[in-house]
């Protein structure tokens, strides 16, 4: 659909105004120039660390020591790998049958109005910070491990159960998406030959819709990987060779992330952090590949005509249904054949009791929700008064508030949408309505998704190395912001061309008749049709960035007695609070912390409900 | 319509914003200070208690509010330990610049590093309440319990510590991220950080008694429930919870010391914690306001609230010195 709109739009005019063009075309290529200042910052970081010549690429890749510190420190990368591995893995293993389960129930089994409830559910659960995760597995989770399974205070056990939950929305939503997909005939076949619902569900549904469960796991896996903010509260800085999820383990992203707040010493140490920051960006990057290609693959099956991949379908499932029923000769033996059989009264009740399992799933992930806003209610509640919405953070709890750190996660994300919001919208212009068709095109496509791929803490690296180290912004608003706006352009671009695609194409083709140029039609006629679904996603994106730490863990500034006056002064923001205050040794300021939660998540909160109620209003008003 | 509002409000946004960063004038100095964890709650303190300036304060570790310093981007950067040539050399500057007392001898892209030093961090050696036979330790003993050199396993392979109970030892200590481990083994072990460094630490040696860990809660609370434990903390912590543990007295060749605020003037394991300034800033008056703030009576007194030590109990001199400089 993307393509064919696009490819009959272009009819070879000769574009009129030049400078809309060059503006449109410059916002495009914004995201190449992004992640070119990623691979600059990753690669020149990458080569200094050898030139300290503590490790060369060998042992960097194969050594089993992570110590960079000390008389003989070895930068051996693999027990950052297993740490890893161990919290992605062990995330994995708790959401891919909870996720899988939950779709398969959302897709077959629930009715339209439970569905209607339960889809939300997913929505906020994917919409939580991760500083608020790690608060929860720090301050909550942790402290039940110690007790129920002797884990140490950091333990990777209360990190890859939040990360299970931070990666539950992705598998639910994409492996939603793609049970949804499968054709009906398909499954009406496999009922018609007496499969229960069940049968048809497992053993037709999910084998056709596989190609886009795994590309939906590959993408939970990359943000496994790239989590940082839960992962370092929760699992540590102790980087260990082991799978022992009661201990401390570190990650790639969590040693990052410890270059930006510990006490590391000049030299090949703080430098490693690059060294470490390519390795988990190669590493996502291959997982993303790998998803997109999975996601190519079940496009690809579909062209080759419903009809074949049916009667394929329906050939497996005959056998499949005839594997699981009895043999023939006890078939023959029943004497009325329309009373069921007891292997029959087997499979119905199998079905039931599979149903309600797989029903209870989404259960999990709502408890979890539960208790999580429970305790951060419980906790920060009381604390939430006039006083700590206007006071600073002081060094004393009973006095400490987070006027400044409002006022400045408000600059932030105002000024990460000045600067993101044109160039997301006027590069989504450009490819969806105006770029000609071919390579550029999909190279520009292909450079935004990949940059949509890249793990949050990466960009702080970029951040600090580029804006503030190379352009001399300093720890400054400036920095924080467009390292913010190069996170959520992706993002933007893609709510954007989402919502110029759904104006419909006899809107450009009228425009063009009466002799538009393409420009003209866009601006005029395409533009303000898509504003509020334009307007939808640049509120999501605000959302997202108003959450997110990583990117600003090395610019943010832990204290300021007032807000921001202007783009160069060093700000305070909310997640960072939240991070800072989680990790006090003194308890009162946890509670601080969770009080710092509760606003965020209603800001979140109020900003959802902007675009849900832009959402419903449009549609309501909408004449095609 | 709709649109050319859209755009023009934009680009009046757009304006405002970057005059807002113009204004100044009759307002408040604004300084950016960052660097050391181990000072951060001291600067916090400091940035809150002073009206001459707004004094925005982060973390990320010594080399890091060095290298901000250097750069340019930070008008204080703190350190828990002194600055070295390689914090010259890493911004493209001659390391010959710095001097090994920390102190910089010519320019480095513009910026002339100062050095102050402001309170001092007091380190305690921990064991277990009932502890009887490790009341006091030498730099020699605590050697041959946390090095890699020919550690001692039990209790009583500790050197002149024939007499203590045939039990093994174990270490909970902080990780090498945290600028205590530094100093700790800065103190014990000779050369630290350099090529002829003479031995490691224990974690380097491989044999599970040093069990790291970057929560000072977990420390304590391991400490307090192994007999034959032993580990070090910073003094900060330690004096909230000094009933619940015993502090270890230290003799570094003059006699044993306890670790406590009174005695700190004698205590070995004392180390000063610094801050960076540029003597070239055009702002170096509101530094230099805010530096004369934290080594005032009331500054001073920050550190006994934040945990850490004032100037003066370890060296008076020092302090008058300074406040004559900043005079």
């Amino acid at each position: 659909m993307m393509e064919d709109s696009a490819h009959h739009f272009l009819d070879g005019r000769v574009p009129r105004n030049r400078f809309t063009y060059g503006a449109l075309f410059s916002a495009a290529s914004l995201s190449v120039i992004a992640s070119a200042l990623i691979i600059y910052t990753l690669a020149s970081g990458t080569v200094r660390f050898f030139d300290y010549g503590e490790a060369n690429l060998a042992e960097f890749l194969t050594g089993t020591n992570w110590l960079p510190n000390g008389r003989n420190p070895s930068f051996g990368i693999w027990p950052l790998l297993s740490g890893t591995a161990l919290i992605a893995v062990g995330s994995l293993a708790i959401s891919i049958p909870l996720g899988v389960a939950a779709a398969l129930h959302l897709g077959e089994f629930a009715s339209p109005r439970s569905r209607r409830v339960l889809k939300p559910i997913v929505e906020v659960l994917s919409g939580i910070p991760s500083v608020v995760h790690g608060f929860f597995a720090l301050l909550v989770i942790s402290p039940f491990m110690q007790r129920t399974i002797g884990a140490d205070y950091f333990n990777a056990a209360s990190a890859i159960i939040v990360v299970a939950a931070m990666i539950l929305p992705i598998i639910v939503s994409i492996s939603d998406d793609a049970i949804r997909a499968v054709p009906r005939e398909i499954k009406e076949a496999a009922l018609g030959l007496g499969a229960t619902r069940w049968e048809m569900a497992t053993r037709v549904v999910l084998p056709s819709a596989r190609s886009g469960i795994v590309a939906a796991i590959l993408l939970a896996l990359a943000r496994a990987v790239g989590e940082t903010m839960a992962v370092t509260m929760a699992a540590g800085s102790v980087a260990a060779l082991h799978f022992d999820p009661r201990l401390e383990v570190q990650t790639l992203t969590a040693y990052i992330a410890q270059v930006a707040t510990g006490d590391i010493p000049p030299g090949p140490a703080t430098e490693a952090g690059f060294a470490v920051g390519a390795t988990l960006f190669v590493l996502t990057y291959t997982v993303n590949i790998l998803a997109v290609g999975a996601t190519r693959r079940r496009l690809g099956v579909k062209r080759k005509g419903v009809a074949g991949r049916a009667s394929n379908l329906i050939k497996r499932g005959i056998a499949s249904i005839n594997g699981i029923w009895p043999t023939q000769g006890r078939l023959n033996v029943q004497a009325d054949p329309f009373l069921p059989s007891r292997y029959d009264i087997y499979r119905r009740r199998k079905e039931k009791f599979s149903k309600l399992v797989i029903s209870s799933s989404l259960f999990v992930g709502l408890a979890f929700l539960l208790i999580l806003l429970q305790t951060i209610l419980e906790t920060g509640l009381a604390g939430i008064d006039f006083d700590f919405l206007t006071d600073f953070p002081s060094a004393r709890p009973e006095n400490a508030g987070i006027g400044p750190t409002i006022w400045g996660s408000l600059w932030l994300i105002t000024l990460t949408m000045l600067f993101a919001l044109p160039a997301g919208i006027g590069a989504a212009v450009y490819l969806t309505e105006l770029a000609p068709v071919g390579l550029l095109n999909q190279f520009l496509r292909r450079t935004l998704q990949n940059l949509a791929a890249v793990p949050s803490i990466i960009f702080g690296l970029v951040g600090l190395y580029v804006f503030s180290r190379m352009f001399g912004f300093g720890l400054s608003l400036l920095t924080g912001s467009l390292t913010l706006a190069m996170m959520v352009l992706p993002m933007i671009v893609v709510t954007t061309e989402e919502a110029l695609l759904a104006v419909p194409k006899s809107f450009r083709d009228a425009a063009l008749g009466v002799g538009a140029t393409r420009w003209q039609a866009v601006r005029h006629h395409v533009l303000p049709n898509a504003i509020p679904g334009i307007a939808t996603g640049a509120i999501l994106s605000v959302a997202r960035a108003l959450g997110e730490t990583a990117p600003i863990l090395f610019v943010a500034s832990l204290f300021s007695k007032t807000a921001p006056t202007g783009v160069m002064d060093g700000f305070l923001a909310l997640p960072i609070q939240i991070f800072f205050w989680s990790r006090h040794p003194k308890e009162s300021f946890h509670d601080l912390a969770a009080s710092t939660i509760l606003v965020l998540l209603m800001l979140l909160l109020i900003l959802n409900f902007i675009a849900i109620f832009i959402r419903n209003r449009a549609e309501s008003r909408r004449t095609w | 319509m709709k649109n050319a509002l859209l755009t023009k409000m934009m680009i009046a946004l757009l304006l405002s914003t970057s005059l807002v960063g113009c204004t100044g004038g009759d307002e408040k100095e604004s300084l950016i200070q960052t660097g050391s964890s181990t000072v951060l709650p001291l600067a916090v303190a400091w940035a809150e208690d002073y009206d001459g300036a707004d004094v925005s304060v982060s973390g990320g570790g010594s080399s890091h509010g060095l290298n901000a310093l250097l750069n340019g981007e930070a008008d204080l950067g703190d350190a828990s330990r002194l600055m070295k040539g390689k914090d010259y050399s890493k911004v493209g500057c001659d390391e010959t610049g710095v001097s090994s007392d920390g102190t910089a001898t010519e320019e480095c892209m513009g910026v002339m590093p100062t050095k102050w030093v402001v309170a001092f961090d007091v380190l305690a050696v921990i064991t277990h309440p009932s502890n009887d036979f490790a009341t006091s330790l030498t730099y020699d003993q605590l050697y041959s319990i946390f090095t890699d050199d020919d550690p001692a396993d039990y209790w009583d392979e500790v050197p002149g510590l024939e007499n203590a109970p045939h039990e093994k030892i174990d270490i909970y200590a902080p990780d090498e991220a945290s600028g205590t481990f530094d100093y700790f083994f800065e103190e014990i072990i000779e050369d630290w950080g350099d090529d002829t460094q003479v031995a490691g630490t224990r974690m380097e040696a491989g044999d599970g008694v040093y069990h790291p860990s970057a929560d000072d809660n977990v420390i304590m609370t391991a400490i307090q429930a192994n007999e034959f434990a032993i580990g070090f903390l910073g003094f900060a912590y330690v004096r909230e919870n000094v009933d619940k543990i015993n502090t270890v007295a230290i003799d570094h060749g003059n006699g044993a010391v306890e670790p406590s605020l009174e005695t700190v003037a004698d205590y070995p394991m004392a180390r000063p914690l610094h801050i960076y300034t540029d003597a070239n800033a055009d702002n170096s008056e509101a530094v230099n306001g805010y530096l004369a703030f934290a080594l005032s009576d009331e500054g001073q007194d920050v550190c006994d609230e934040v945990g850490y030590v004032r100037i003066d109990l370890v060296d008076a001199n020092l302090l008058s010195l300074q406040r004559m400089a900043l005079a």
